[in-house]
């Protein structure tokens, strides 16, 4: 993990999760379905944008061995502080996605947010890039979620994560063609890997051209 | 008493959790570089987690944790973690100044807490899928799952390492370079153990 420190987050090049690997637990856990991936996306977002905040005050009192320490204890705060938020604002996601989010608090992207696991840098440098890892996290789940609940139900039905009113839906693949392998774990590995594939190259083209 | 075998192969194999519920994926995509190394992280593991599921059960007994129950396993983590890495220095010390900057993070392995996490909401039934229910409580089976579920980490361990040895050799197309194709071998792995579902 330590080559996390020189490194630049990006949305398809160096992507949190499909390249560093940076809260993949959760990322196969709740990508189920877009509802409950965009729900989840949204709320680890916030602990990411509070774990920045927090972090970044308690860089300056703790002892850079200690930082590890003090970064879990602090997640695990911000975990169940996520976990009651969840069952009080959006119970359908919550009991979806179940022990995942207490298991937030070891997400190595609010400890990365936090700055647990990289050098100390300035406060501004790390909230910038504990910003960019969680929206890049988003989006990855996002796309994670789309093509697998895609292949699993051949459409895509959309709620509202708060309310559960359903926002859009639509169906593409007649039911005989649905590939279920995609619902269990061994389809999250696959999928997540495609998208990871699909996202380094499109990074690595944009390279080549010149481009970002 | 005959429930030991069951939960001891489920918790190595069958229910691995490392690698049939993926928790601690990330970990084990990166630790390690050689098999030295990836023996004595995987060893620690083991260790952590079976010394913090026997501590996570007695604070569970023992206290009503409510709402604060993360925070409480989340120290007996760290607490374990301390006390390995001592233990690691002591016994061998120059395998220690290799990998002192990996193992503070086996404390956020998420495959630990989940363990902790699940023994203390719903007992062991998880492990057994609903063959027994009234004996979940009880100490055997928490002890034999602290060493079941440790060792079931310590072949996860064992086992990406050796893969990652054989990928960084492999021509592996250009976009799966890196995390991608090892997520690919980890969906192949899953696949090949559920076969073994059924058997207990």
């Amino acid at each position: 993990m330590n080559k996390l420190n020189n490194i630049k987050i990006g949305f398809f090049r160096n992507n949190p999760v499909l390249s560093l690997a940076l809260g993949l637990t959760t990322a196969l856990a709740v990508t189920g379905s877009v509802t409950t991936a965009l729900g989840m996306g949204l709320l680890i977002l916030l602990l990411v944008i509070v774990a920045g905040v927090l972090g970044g005050l308690l860089h300056k009192v703790t002892p850079s061995e200690m930082m590890i320490p003090v970064g879990l204890v602090l997640s695990a705060f911000l975990a169940k502080l996520g976990e009651l938020l969840a069952l009080a604002y959006m119970p359908t996601v919550a009991s979806e996605v179940g022990i995942f989010i207490p298991l937030m608090a070891v997400n190595s992207l609010i400890l990365f947010a936090a700055g647990t696991l990289t050098e100390k840098t300035s406060f501004g440098e790390s909230m910038k890039n504990a910003l960019l890892a969680g929206c890049a996290y988003v989006v990855a789940l996002l796309a994670i979620a789309f093509l697998r609940e895609l292949a699993v139900t051949g459409g895509i039905a959309l709620l509202n994560p708060l309310s559960g009113v359903e926002l859009f839906s639509f169906n593409l693949i007649p039911q005989q063609f649905t590939l279920s392998l995609f619902a269990g774990s061994a389809g999250a590995l696959l999928m997540t890997a495609f998208v990871g594939g699909l996202f380094q190259a499109i990074g690595k083209s944009g390279n080549d051209k010149g481009g970002k | 008493m005959e429930n030991i075998l069951p939960i001891l192969l489920g918790t190595i194999l069958i229910n691995n959790l490392a690698l049939t519920k993926l928790v601690g994926l990330g970990q084990l995509a990166h630790f390690g570089e050689e098999e030295g190394e990836i023996l004595c992280i995987g060893v620690s593991a083991a260790l952590v987690m079976a010394i913090s599921s026997i501590l996570g059960y007695f604070a569970g007994s023992l206290f009503d944790l409510g709402v604060l129950n993360l925070l409480v396993y989340v120290l007996l983590i760290l607490v374990s973690t301390a006390l390995v890495m001592s233990g690691v220095k002591k016994v061998k010390p120059e395998m220690y100044e290799r990998v002192k900057k990996v193992l503070p993070l086996l404390s956020a392995n998420s495959a630990i807490l989940y363990l902790l996490l699940m023994t203390g909401t719903e007992g062991m039934e998880f492990l057994l899928q609903g063959t027994v229910a009234n004996d979940a409580q009880e100490l055997l089976p928490v002890l034999v799952t602290a060493v079941g579920a440790p060792m079931g980490l310590l072949f996860a361990f064992i086992l990406y390492g050796a893969v990652r040895e054989r990928l960084s050799v492999a021509h592996t197309p250009k976009a799966f370079k890196g995390l991608p194709i090892l997520l690919v071998y980890a969906a192949l792995a899953v696949l090949a153990l559920s076969g073994l579902n059924g058997i207990l």
